[in-house]
């Protein structure tokens, strides 16, 4: 690839991601002068960048948009919301006509008329003289109306859109009716407003409560017909308008008919993943199926052997492809941090700089979906315990701005999600402490923690209670609750400190969530699963390298002596004694730790299903696996047994 | 009851129906600087959410259901943020 | 005094159904029941109630007819029709005398609109 290209590409995807965060700013506040200078450099060069290229109708499209911005510097038109959306949908377009000079270096046929359209969004935000209130009940006008303030859901639209504006009936309450539940029964949102009904909302004394004053205006990807269905019960109240979408456009002429883009409800292909699990623990029948065979017919159960393998090749593939479709990337999920990191510590008269790397990373969905309430909590944790107030900083030397940055990165099947923030760090001796008073841990437990352990103790239930928890980050919860949703998620927590620089939480948790490799081990008489995800390895040494230590057993593993427990007696089993002893090495707290099975099975790939009734409560459980021949495999949680 | 009053702030909780909205907009003409945590809500009614937008209390927490967080509160948030200032 | 809801629905089951989701709702309230129009007609010459649930399937006369007549003789009474299929002459004709409709089956959850809506008007009535 041309030099001048690749830097392009590096450079115009950089100015891009600065603009938007500047426009995050500018969505926060419009007036900030800060943010304003900031994305007008940011949109300036992205525009002489363009200019090198055979990329018109972006540089067009920036030269418009860094008008309004430069407007706005002088002082001589505020931006306003509806100014900083439409900046928002210049800045996406310029971003993909990015990956569009990647791809075929070149932009779009019709970018031309992409351009046209979101710069005439541009020029109509009203930046001249901005009146006090639209005038929302002239017929057209709402349609105009919506198109600006819902610029970037219809720049991100792929098919046609229904607009609606439904103004229910002052008396709706009266006769039962809901507006907001009848909009939430209307398949396939992508954006809702609700708006007063004359132009600006009553004040608090000239409220009356049973009175519906709102107008609900709103953008779905449903057709028309199926909108208009939602609202059968209120035929007089509502008006639609067909929104054509700006990206159909470009889909169409980049797809020349063949791989179109598809838009597929996520419970569908939940339904297919429930159904791959199906079909892999159906497979995974033909092992006894084939061990039956052997005793009578060896040359047949090799046939099945075979003939499982290539199943199981085929449904691999397809759980590869269907894993692959459900990757989303991560940064949808995140985009709430920055500006929730900026009012948690503004409301704690902090300041702080939140930069998130890596969120480009793809994961599965439901990692995704699962990710946002861990990180939430620690974020403002971090906000509110973690770094200290400016004037503790200035006393120590450090920025008076916090420093808090997200962070994502992947390593094989695991993606690691690491928050590091540069304050006071957590103390473990205050921690041991706290544990202590709080009856979670006796003072001998607490003193023989490792530094590392201790810090963990703060993920126990209990460890937060109503006296240390603030405003801001208590809420009723403490930090087990991102011990519990991370552990939902098969995932685990690592904390690292040091006083005076800072804390680091990683999670670690799978990327692909939808089948798990599983150890079969024996124990006793007994089989159990173990994901080997929580497994470091398994080993075999021998008896006599089995040291009693204090009241256990200890054993070395490459110089370093690791404590031994028997899983037979957690499980409350017989063990068997042999020469050797079969070693699960696993991490528990923060420490290697081996668990002695009897006898090492099988590994498959399976569907494990999360404990529920009774052994929900079970300690050491995570759930159950259904085996081939029907049984069932409980799947034991080794560092809950092990710590 | 679906609307609790706790200090300075207001919690709403649960299937928030339409007789809330008496409740709430007493207590925020009562103290109209007190903040609404939405964290516990299930269901809003409009007409408990009408008197949120209409009074722009400071919103705290994110609710457990996926529509509202989405299409109302986000926006909510939003509103209140640009709102406060452009008025 | 308590509110009084009269049920009409030539199904006995169908009331008893109507009427858990009611008890679940507005424990307090009372109920009536008429298994058809015309018992419905002749129990209103003795009884008044307060509110109205009626089937829109019945047999000699339909719930629309019935809410109807009864919007005569009580033009302030929230009525609901409940029907599992509405269609859009019946939504016509029901928003005429003003009723209100109930998804069938009635369970707490579609009927607790239209109670609220209901119990909100007789608490504005009596502020």
């Amino acid at each position: 690839m041309d030099e001048l290209l690749e830097q392009f590409l590096i450079e115009g995807r950089e100015l891009v991601a600065q603009g938007g965060n500047d426009l995050a700013a500018l969505a926060h506040d419009p007036q900030d002068a800060a943010a304003i200078d900031s994305a007008f450099r940011a949109f300036h060069t992205l525009k002489g960048s363009v200019a090198l290229f055979a990329m018109q109708p972006a540089e067009r499209l920036l030269h418009a948009a860094e008008d309004i911005l430069e407007r706005a510097r002088k002082g001589a038109n505020p931006l306003d919301g509806d100014a900083v959306t439409a900046l928002l949908a210049c800045l996406d377009q310029t971003d993909r006509w990015i990956d569009d000079m990647e791809r075929q270096g070149a932009l779009p046929g019709d970018a031309q008329g992409v351009s046209e359209r979101i710069a005439a969004l541009l020029t109509a935000t009203p930046c001249e003289d901005t009146p006090a209130a639209p005038t929302p009940d002239d017929p057209a006008d709402w349609i105009a109306t919506l198109m600006v303030r819902e610029a970037s859901a219809i720049a991100q639209a792929n098919a046609p859109l229904t607009a609606f504006r439904y103004t229910p009936d002052p008396a709706c309450f009266f006769r039962g009716e809901d507006p907001l539940s009848v909009v939430e029964a209307v398949p396939d949102m992508v954006a809702l407003a609700i708006l007063p009904v004359d132009g600006a909302w009553p004040a608090s004394k000239a409220i009356e409560a049973f009175s519906c004053f709102s107008i609900l205006e709103g953008l779905s990807a449903a057709s028309l017909d199926v909108v208009r269905a939602a609202f059968r019960l209120q035929p007089d109240q509502v008006q639609f308008a067909p929104i054509a979408p700006v990206e159909a456009v470009r889909q169409a002429s980049e797809s020349h008919g063949e791989s179109r883009m598809l838009r597929v409800d996520s419970a569908r292909l939940d339904a297919m993943a429930d159904g791959l699990g199906d079909l892999i623990v159906a497979i995974n029948s033909l092992t006894p199926l084939a061990d039956t065979a052997q005793q009578q017919d060896r040359a047949l159960a090799l046939t099945i052997r075979s003939v499982q393998a290539s199943i199981e090749r085929a449904a691999g593939k397809l759980h590869r492809d269907l894993s692959a479709v459900r990757m989303v990337p991560l940064a949808p999920a995140l985009r709430r941090l920055p500006r929730i990191a900026r009012e948690t510590a503004d409301s704690l008269g902090k300041a702080v700089t939140l930069t998130i790397t890596g969120e480009t990373l793809e994961v599965d969905k439901q990692i995704a979906d699962g990710l946002f309430e861990p990180l939430l909590h620690l974020l403002r944790n971090a906000i509110d315990h973690g770094l200290e107030t400016p004037d503790q900083r200035r006393a120590v030397g450090k920025d008076r701005d916090g420093s808090i940055s997200l962070s994502f990165q992947r390593s094989g099947d695991t993606v690691i999600a690491t928050l590091s923030d540069d304050g006071a760090g957590i103390d473990p001796h205050r921690v041991r402490q706290t544990a202590i008073a709080r009856g979670l841990i006796t003072q001998e437990a607490a003193a023989a923690l490792s530094d590392a352990a201790a810090l963990r103790l703060i993920l126990l239930p209990g460890f937060s209670t109503a006296a240390t928890l603030t405003e801001v980050s208590g809420r009723g919860v403490g930090m087990d609750a991102v011990q519990a949703a991370v552990a939902r998620l098969r995932g685990t927590v690592e904390i690292e400190s040091i006083i005076g620089k800072g804390t680091r939480f990683s999670l670690h948790l799978p990327a692909n969530a939808l089948t798990t490799r599983l150890l079969v081990v024996e124990v006793g008489p007994e089989r159990y699963g173990v994901s080997l995800d929580q497994v470091l390895e398994t080993v075999r040494v021998d008896r006599a390298a089995l040291m009693p230590v204090g009241g256990g057993l200890a054993c070395v593993l490459r110089d370093r002596t690791i404590p031994l427990l028997d899983l037979a007696a957690l499980l409350h089993l017989r063990g068997v004694e042999g020469p050797y002893a079969k070693l699960l090495i696993t991490q528990s707290s923060g420490e290697r730790v081996a668990l002695r099975v009897d006898g090492f099975g099988e590994r498959i790939d399976t569907v494990v299903r999360p404990a529920t009734g009774v052994l929900a409560s079970a300690r050491g459980v995570i759930g159950s696996a259904l085996l081939g021949d029907g049984s069932v495999l409980l799947v034991l949680d080794l560092p809950e047994l092990a710590s | 009851m679906s609307v609790r009053i706790d200090g300075r702030t207001i919690l709403l909780e649960g299937r928030c129906s339409v007789e809330d909205a008496e409740t709430l907009l007493l207590a925020l003409q009562e103290q109209p600087d007190a903040s609404v945590s939405v964290e516990k809500v299930q269901k809003i009614h409009m007409a408990v959410l009408q008197i949120l937008l209409a009074l722009k209390p400071e919103i705290m927490g994110a609710d457990a259901s996926l529509f509202l967080s989405q299409n109302i509160f986000r926006s909510l948030i939003w509103n209140s943020d640009t709102g406060a200032k452009s008025f | 005094m308590p509110v009084t809801v009269l049920i009409v629905d030539d199904s006995k089951l169908a009331r008893i159904v109507a009427g858990k989701a009611l008890a679940e709702l507005q424990p307090h309230w009372e109920k009536i029941e008429a298994g058809s129009a015309a018992q419905a007609l002749e129990l209103i010459n003795h009884q008044s109630p307060d509110v109205a649930l009626i089937d829109f399937n019945m047999a000699e006369k339909d719930g629309l007819e019935l809410a109807n007549e009864l919007r005569v003789l009580l033009p302030d009474m929230p009525i609901a029709i409940i029907t599992a299929n509405i269609q859009d002459e019946i939504i016509t004709r029901a928003r005429e005398i003003g009723a209100a409709f109930v998804a069938k089956p009635v369970t707490p959850d579609t009927l607790e609109p239209f109670l609220s809506g209901a119990a909100l008007r007789f608490r504005s009535k009596n502020t």
